[in-house]
């Protein structure tokens, strides 16, 4: 194993495909940074320039592509709360009152190198777990995969704050939009209104860019300044975020394995892994529920070394099985084929050497994305003193096109405007938007995963042991977040 | 009884889940399962809600909370000036949409930029067109020449066929 491991990484050191790793990271970081784009449309882009090159070099690149739009998506995030990927969507919830309290760059610092840092324990995880592979994902079945869900949709308990009335209601309409289109288990349509547009459901990009892009930028420009009235010279900077992370450093190991974890779980998704990790931050960290949400450092390292960790653990399944966790890696297996390599027991076998060279480049692209991301960070910082007047135009365009190229038709305009409403609507009449989101984000694995669990196996699959296991996780999270809630409300309670 | 936008909001919420459960209660099971044993409990709950925050409307003035665990709303402004402000805003979004629709993306995003930028922002010419220009290569150059999107065919046709002459590698 270790020849093999040594073998990955010599594989890499020649200057061509070195380059290329490097051209892979830039356009990742390209992609990641403008809303609504990311790695699978990276993918499909390099993928049919590759046919020519040799294998090792083309998927060095492409995974080295599909590891770090997850770094740049804070960028805006943190400026303009306009989620880059369907990943950063939590991070807006702390990472942009830091940038409108001047500490935008302590954000970004905070944010990439707790990226840096989950990218790299999810490739060494990986690393680690490619001899026991199989029995590890076997394990998870549709029933404890109902049970994650499950696990998912009580994070709206922690995410309600003071109103956990209204938070179960909009995880409940959360729930109820994402059946909207093509019922999978029997065919027939719910709620489409006879649209042809809403037969595969509301997408997830144009749905987020609307309850959360367009509010926020309309609050900004209602309010009329610039997204922070800090002065340039209080601005806090990177180095500030980087010692927040060593500071958190259990949080965000705790979040990294959390992440991977996720990763290597078929099926929960990227959209998801950043709630659960903000989910668990804000229910295990001191005092959370009372900064949580204003700007709290911990809010912004949680979700980002989660998200960078779950690539890594995405190519497990992606790796030894052959299945896809999502469309990106459903692409990377794509790329494999078109080089001649059988994802499955050959990849852990005759091809060990090729698969920790993708261990390897996912951990070289994580620190070359953080290398020249931090290099950039105190100018993207300052971003936030321009007037928002003159962001607003630029962002409103971006978020057009965002939400335009996610099915290309003219009601993806229409669904972002409606939930850009119902998100500015929600946010001044004290309705929490984020257990919607989630609610939205976890509807379809729900029902799948409860439909074949009780088909499979009828009422037992809720004794299974490890169901029992993640229930009980479930309760005690919720018992906790509860219990938190209650200490906030009597410190409110005394004035404190 | 005092009918403030929360409670409206609430009131539409509980609608919107009646009507959701209401259409559903003829679907078959495996297709309306999931759908009543969600909406029902949403519906019943929201109408718990709409009941508190009645009562609160009675009691008290404003939302009935403001800690919500999302981003905070900056209250210190009146009500008007963010009603006209906002409306504003919106007014722009809009004027974006139509424009996408009826003269296409190529001829409004340009517009869209330079119009806010001088009317709006009231920005100089120099600043003005400089991010207009950059605004249009950043979109033609991502999102028509390297992604080639798919634009949709706007209602009038005439100036993006026109520009299509000028500019021919347009997609």
């Amino acid at each position: 194993m270790f020849e093999a491991m040594a073998d990955g990484l010599t594989a890499l050191f020649s200057v061509e495909r070195f380059l290329f790793i490097t051209f892979g990271v830039v356009v990742g970081m390209a992609l990641g940074a403008v809303p609504g784009l990311g790695g699978v449309v990276g993918l499909a882009l390099l993928l049919p320039f590759t046919f020519d090159m040799d294998a090792t070099a083309a998927i060095a690149m492409l995974v080295a592509l599909s590891s770090v739009p997850v770094t740049t998506d804070t960028i805006p995030s943190v400026l303009f709360a306009v989620p880059g990927t369907v990943g950063s969507q939590a991070t807006i919830l702390d990472g942009h009152p830091m940038a409108r309290k001047g500490e935008a760059g302590r954000a970004f610092g905070a944010a990439y190198f707790s990226s840096l840092l989950g990218g790299i324990i999810g490739a060494i995880i990986l690393g680690m777990l490619i001899p026991v592979l199989k029995p590890l994902v076997l394990l998870f079945a549709a029933p404890e995969l109902f049970s994650l869900g499950v696990m998912g949709i009580s994070m709206v308990a922690i995410l309600s704050g003071r109103v956990p009335l209204k938070g179960i209601v909009a995880g409940g309409m959360g729930l109820m939009l994402s059946m909207i289109g093509i019922d999978k288990q029997e065919g027939l349509l719910r709620w489409t209104m006879d649209s042809l547009y809403l037969f595969d459901g509301l997408n997830i990009i144009v749905v987020s860019l609307g309850l959360f892009a367009l509010p926020e930028l309309a609050d900004m420009v209602i309010e009329g300044k610039q997204i922070s009235s800090v002065p340039k010279q209080a601005m806090k900077g990177v180095g500030h975020g980087i010692r927040d992370v060593f500071a958190n450093w259990w949080l965000m190991l705790r979040c990294s394995f959390l992440g991977t974890w996720v990763g290597i779980i078929p099926g929960l998704g990227s959209a998801v892994v950043d709630w659960l990790a903000y989910g668990h931050a804000k229910s295990s960290c001191k005092d959370a529920a009372l900064t949580f949400g204003s700007g709290d450092v911990r809010g912004v390292i949680a979700p980002e070394s989660a998200n960078n960790a779950k690539q890594g653990g995405a190519l497990v399944p992606t790796l030894a099985f052959g299945i896809p966790g999502s469309a990106s890696m459903a692409l990377l297996i794509g790329a494999f084929m078109i080089h001649g390599l059988q994802p499955g027991p050959a990849m852990l076998n005759q091809h060990l050497d090729i698969t920790y060279s993708i261990v390897w480049s996912t951990a070289i692209a994580n620190i070359m994305a953080t290398a020249i991301a931090l290099c950039f960070t105190n100018q993207l910082a300052k971003i936030s003193s321009v007037r928002i007047n003159i962001l607003a135009p630029l962002v409103t365009v971006v978020v057009f096109l965002a939400a335009y190229q996610a099915t290309a038709s003219i009601f993806d305009l229409v669904t972002v405007l409606l939930f850009g409403l119902l998100g500015w609507v929600m946010k001044r009449c004290g309705w929490p938007r984020p257990p919607l989101l989630l609610g939205f984000l976890l509807g379809g694995l729900i029902e799948r995963y409860l439909f074949i669990s009780v088909r499979a196996y009828g009422a037992a699959f809720l004794i299974r042991p490890l169901v029992l296991v993640v229930l009980a996780v479930t309760i005690v999270t919720i018992y906790y977040s509860v219990k938190q809630e209650q200490k906030v409300r009597r410190l409110a309670g005394k004035g404190e | 009884m005092r009918v403030t936008p929360s409670l409206l909001f609430t009131l539409l919420v509980a609608l919107v889940a009646a009507g959701m459960v209401y259409t559903a209660k003829d679907w078959p099971l495996g297709t309306g399962l999931f759908p009543r044993s969600v909406g029902v409990p949403v519906l019943v709950m929201a109408l718990v809600q709409l009941i508190m925050d009645a009562y609160q409307s009675m009691k008290a003035s404003g939302p009935s909370s403001r800690e919500t665990g999302d981003l905070q709303v900056d209250w210190t402004m009146s009500a008007m000036e963010v009603a006209s402000r906002g409306l504003t805003f919106a007014a722009w979004l809009l004027g974006m949409f139509f424009g996408i629709l009826l003269l296409g993306f190529f001829i409004t995003v340009p517009v869209f930029t330079l119009l806010y930028l001088k009317y709006q922002a009231r920005e100089g010419w120099p600043l003005t067109l400089g991010l207009t220009a950059g605004m249009l290569v950043f979109f033609v150059g991502v999102f028509d020449q390297i992604l080639h999107i798919h634009w949709l065919e706007p209602v009038i046709a005439g100036p993006e066929n026109l520009l299509r002459v000028v500019m021919p590698w347009l997609g």
